[in-house]
């Protein structure tokens, strides 16, 4: 057959939907992604349960034990693995309160920006039109602003709490999650089993809450967990400069803080929990690439 | 032609595609995918559409259905004007006309399980007793289209091409709808398993009285299912009739083209066959050739065709074609 009466169309290649089939398959965990779960279950489990065992009271005061080295002793015998601070506080204590505070302020902050950036996201790509060129305008103004000196900017006209915090992450992270998931949404609702399923009648909201929000998930998921690390890491830089938790919850960056006047007489002071910020920052970096790659390799420039 | 109302009545339907100016997403034209199509569907019959790809078929289709607005030009499902009728009457009438996709790989959400893919649209229309009854009346379904009705907590991905597309006719049955148009069901599917599932769609045909308005480009499978056809070209309806009618004695250069191009099985019993072969590509439905769409590549074209746009009309006191010079070729059709 040739010429302009071709009839016979190719058979159609089956085209798999990319995501859910890998993940169903269970293609093997790699090191890549079981390494750093662990160190992130390891913290969170500290987080949890640290505390609990090792009580923190921030205005308990040893002033006969104070900047004790790590491993070292107190005079009543008991071991303090990490060291202690200008006022005898128990390092490891603070440290686990610390990581307590910074995973719940991360947490709630991706929360906050996933919800924001989803509900954006899924409103600009699904319904598209004006909604869209306005919502995407705004993320294109909030992008250029640098994320640290809004930050800054805002925690200094509302003030100190851990729920401040919170906020003021959240408004300069939702924009991440706003772009992935219109993306994920323009690719997925002209699907043919969109259509499909708007020909049995169903409403919009049928239709996002079954085709498009489930596939907007694993895209999600990866983003969240690059951007953990980050907003962990810029929760401590606010609180370094004073911007961020108040002292009465010290995250990491509190405890930072307090010890850079004693980086050369007592090292340990900032550079303990600032190993531990760094860890937790890298291995939330590791997993997020290692999903990313297994999930999507197409996100490579996110 | 018809005594009875038809249950599908489509007139003079347009439907455009607006082409925007990449900068400014102005609209700087439109493509005429559907440009005047008409047509009556009698219940309980089969109306074959064919024409090649991008005659505007599936716009047709998707316009009747209401996944596309209609420029112009009426769709009337048992004398009720689909575009009148207000949201909820719409969302009522569209359970009585479903769709049956050509890609059974696309056209099935890959993260639902067969249960709930096929009682999906109980979900979202009322009236279809209580959620408890469900999970029985989708096996029972499954059995109808020739399914394992245990595997209704599959998911699509664990099926072959033609199981999907048994799922996708028993979600279309979930609605009890009166008409089903098969966009080029078949055509993904191997020819072995294209028989199964169109022996399947008659045998849904005459138990349940259905009636189908079957898509394809491929003759001989329309041949087989049709009562009536239409072959399509830009967007416009070029010839109609009754399956032997249309093959037996075509009227239109366009059919006798698509006809004189399909393989017979013994081609040395037909010496005098001619082979039609159209010259050049299908215009562009963004900018149409004036007159009859056709004449850039029919081998009969004269001035007229130029200036003169043909109707479609009953020519030579038997069915219609729109060609202003339509003329029996007997010497294309091939014999069963
Ligand atoms: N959403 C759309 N936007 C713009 N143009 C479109 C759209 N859908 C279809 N078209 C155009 O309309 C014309 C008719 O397309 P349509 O899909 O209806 O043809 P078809 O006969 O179903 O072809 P096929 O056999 O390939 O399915 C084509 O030129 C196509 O490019
Ligand atoms: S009207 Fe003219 S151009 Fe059109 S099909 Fe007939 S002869 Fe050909
Ligand atoms: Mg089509």
């Amino acid at each position: 057959m040739t010429g302009g009466t071709e009839l016979i169309e190719t058979v159609a290649a089956p085209m798999a939907d990319a995501v859910p089939e890998r993940v169903r398959r269970g293609r093997g965990w790699g090191p890549r992604i079981w390494i750093p779960l662990v160190v992130v279950a390891f913290y969170v489990l500290a987080a949890i349960f640290g505390p609990m065992i090792v009580t923190f009271d921030p205005v308990a005061t040893d002033t006969a034990n104070r900047l004790l080295p790590p491993l070292s002793h107190r005079d009543d015998g008991s071991l303090v693995l990490f060291g202690t601070d200008q006022v005898g506080q128990d390092l490891l204590a603070q440290t686990m309160q610390g990581a307590r505070v910074s995973m719940l302020v991360g947490v709630a902050t991706l929360l906050l920006a996933g919800f924001i950036g989803v509900v954006v996201g899924v409103v600009s790509g699904y319904f598209g039109r004006w909604a869209d060129a306005v919502l995407m305008r705004v993320a294109d103004i909030q992008l250029t602003f640098p994320g640290i000196l809004l930050a800054i900017l805002i925690a200094a006209v509302i003030g100190q709490s851990v729920l401040n915090v919170v906020l003021i992450l959240a408004i300069s992270g939702w924009v991440t999650f706003a772009r992935v998931t219109r993306g994920q949404v323009l690719a997925t609702k002209n699907r043919e089993y969109v259509d499909a399923t708007r020909t049995l009648g169903a409403s919009n909201w049928h239709i996002i809450r079954t085709c498009i929000l489930p596939a907007c998930t694993a895209p999600i998921l990866v983003i969240a967990t690059l951007d953990i690390g980050s907003v962990i890491l810029a929760e401590a830089a606010l609180s370094f400069l004073g911007l961020g938790t108040p002292a009465s919850t010290p995250s990491w960056g509190v405890t930072i803080a307090n010890g850079r006047n004693l980086l050369s007489s007592a090292w340990w002071v900032s550079t303990i929990p600032g190993i531990c910020l760094a860890i937790l920052v890298v291995s939330f970096g590791i997993l997020g690439d290692a999903l990313r790659d297994r999930f999507d390799p197409k996100m490579k420039g996110i | 032609m018809a005594s009875a109302e038809p249950l599908l009545s489509v007139r003079d339907l347009h439907t455009t595609f607006p082409i925007r100016s990449a900068l400014l997403r102005r609209r700087v034209g439109g493509i005429q995918a559907v440009a005047g199509v008409s047509f009556d569907l009698q219940a309980g019959q089969t109306l074959g559409l064919v024409g090649e790809s991008g005659s505007g078929k599936s716009t047709v289709a998707r316009t009747i259905i209401g996944l596309e607005q209609a420029a112009s030009g009426q769709v009337l499902f048992q004398g009720q004007d689909f575009a009148a009728a207000g949201r909820a009457q719409t969302r009522r009438l569209r359970r009585d006309v479903q769709m049956i996709f050509q890609d059974p790989y696309s056209s099935l959400n890959p993260r639902r399980t067969v249960a709930e893919l096929v009682s999906e649209g109980w979900q979202v229309q009322p009236g279809f007793g209580p959620r408890g009854t469900w999970r029985a009346s989708v096996q029972e379904l499954l059995e109808r289209v020739g399914l394992n009705p245990d595997h209704l907590d599959r998911y699509p991905h664990q099926f072959s091409g033609g199981q999907r597309q048994r799922i996708g006719i028993a979600r279309a049955l979930a609605m009890s709808p009166k008409l089903i148009i098969c966009d080029e069901a078949v055509s993904a599917l191997d020819v072995s398993i294209q028989a199964q599932v169109i022996n399947l769609l008659q045998d849904l045909q005459r138990d349940l009285g259905l009636t189908y308005l079957f898509i394809a480009h491929d003759l001989s499978v329309v041949r087989h299912i049709s009562d009536r056809i239409a072959v399509m070209y830009l967007g416009r309806i070029v010839e109609e009739g009754t399956r032997d009618e249309v093959f037996d004695r075509p009227t239109h250069p366009y059919t006798q083209a698509l006809l004189s191009a399909i393989p017979v099985s013994h081609p040395w019993r037909m010496p005098s066959r001619e082979r039609i072969v159209l010259a050049g590509d299908v215009p562009s439905p963004a900018d149409p050739p004036s007159g009859c769409r056709f004449r850039t590549r029919c081998p009969k074209a004269r001035d007229r065709c130029a200036v003169e746009v043909p109707a479609l009309e009953v020519r030579l006191g038997e069915h219609a074609s729109a060609c202003h010079f339509a003329a029996v070729e007997p010497a294309v059709a091939p014999t069963a």
